[in-house]
């Protein structure tokens, strides 16, 4: 419960951070999943190239309301089943941001080199923390599974014994059987 | 395995067919008109389908295809190991989930991409289209959260533990078995004579019925 919280916190975090910059003929644009700010004296912002910000928050949210789900026993099987997905749903986000960010670097390195500076894309603290996010979060799901599946053989194994009051010894059957002549008066 | 989660493992492997089927289509295009001649960019997202601009318009595919292909492989594994490992279920959920994921952001990328492209101010007008692989991608998540869920469990208590109302009774019909309930609600071995001794191991008899029953 706590990886899945900790994992959704990081996740929150880490979109708020800077995660890739983009230099090209001495102007750099550096992006958080929401927005890229330029390094032009008036600091220009614009909306991110890859604004994939709500798909992460939606799966952190998700996870870290699963993850107090979790915690209740009559929503319990509910928690695992969102903590799962959402944690899935994350990875996946965070995995395709990161094909993305691959893609536009091969793209960035066939651009023209005109001014002595090649382009680059540098990977920024915002993007590690979303893939430590994921991980966090997959390992939280994982073992939201294993802690539903250690109790249960316990319970078919335990007996539980009731001790009536009465010393009477328990009938050959388990249940006292009247005679024939006593169930024909009734 | 109960009806539901055979169809919810069918639907599975269809929403992850879909899923690599769609990566496989158009994810966007771009189009130009110009002096009476159609140039084109496609690309699906693994590789250009068609560049008429040779380059010039400096576009690549967006790569989610192997973050959507990982997704329908977790997705199809996981059905196949259920059908000996029950617990191996939760995969299609987490390969729901992930795919779910992919298909939101790559929606947001080839948006991103698309707004992008409309907001150049280029000399000539050009069309740029979202492709019919984003499409299939989102029908193949949708399709993918459904058919997970339909493949779990449900809780155990909740079939096995059914809930007796005050005045109903819960009757469970056993296929084939067309003998009556017992009076005692199964067969009783009577031994009216030496009830004392240990008892031989003998066939269950029919229980005796009563000779005269009494009505109120």
């Amino acid at each position: 419960m706590l990886l899945l919280v900790l994992g959704a916190a990081l996740a929150v975090a880490g979109s708020l951070q800077d995660t890739y910059r983009t230099a090209h003929r001495e102007v750099t644009w550096t992006s958080t999943l929401w927005i890229s700010k330029s390094s032009l004296p008036d600091g220009r912002e614009d909306d991110a190239y890859f604004a994939v910000g709500w798909p992460v928050i939606v799966a952190a949210v998700l996870m870290a309301v699963a993850g107090l789900l979790v915690l209740r026993e009559q929503t319990e099987f509910v928690g695992r089943s969102v903590a799962m997905g959402a944690a899935g749903a994350l990875a996946g986000a965070v995995f395709v941001y990161l094909m993305l960010l691959r893609s536009q670097a091969e793209d960035m390195s066939k651009w023209p080199v005109d001014t002595g500076h090649p382009p680059s894309l540098t990977v920024l603290g915002g993007t590690y923390m979303l893939g430590l996010a994921a991980v966090i979060g997959l390992a939280g799901a994982a073992l939201a599974q294993r802690k539903q599946e250690e109790p249960s053989p316990e319970d078919e194994e335990d007996v539980v014994v009731h001790q009536l009051d009465s010393d009477d010894d328990t009938p050959p059957f388990g249940i006292e059987i009247p005679l024939e002549e006593q169930q024909e008066t009734r | 395995m109960t009806t539901r989660r055979v169809f919810g493992a069918v639907l599975v492997f269809v929403a992850a067919g879909l899923a690599v089927a769609a990566t496989f289509l158009s994810a966007y295009s771009v189009q130009v008109e110009l002096q009476g001649r159609t140039l084109r960019y496609e690309a699906s997202s693994w590789v250009t389908e068609r560049d008429d601009f040779r380059g010039a318009l400096m576009l690549a595919p967006l790569d989610y295809g192997e973050p959507a292909v990982g997704a329908a492989l977790v997705m199809a594994l996981s059905v196949v190991l259920a059908f000996r490992m029950p617990a191996a279920r939760v995969g299609s959920l987490l390969g729901a989930g992930v795919l779910a994921g992919v298909a939101w952001t790559a929606i947001a990328g080839v948006q991103g991409t698309i707004d992008k492209l409309r907001e150049l101010e280029a000399p000539v007008p050009f069309d740029v289209e979202q492709g019919d692989g984003v499409t299939v991608l989102v029908v193949a998540a949708g399709v993918g959260v459904v058919s997970a869920v339909l493949h779990q469990e449900l809780p155990r208590r909740v079939v096995s533990e059914p809930i007796v109302t005050e005045g109903g009774a819960v009757i469970h019909q056993i296929e084939g078995d067309e003998s009556e309930t017992p009076p005692y609600g199964f067969p009783v071995i009577v031994e009216p004579q030496e009830p004392q001794e240990p008892q031989e191991p003998q066939e269950p008899q029919e229980p005796r019925e009563p000779k005269e029953q009494k009505s109120d």
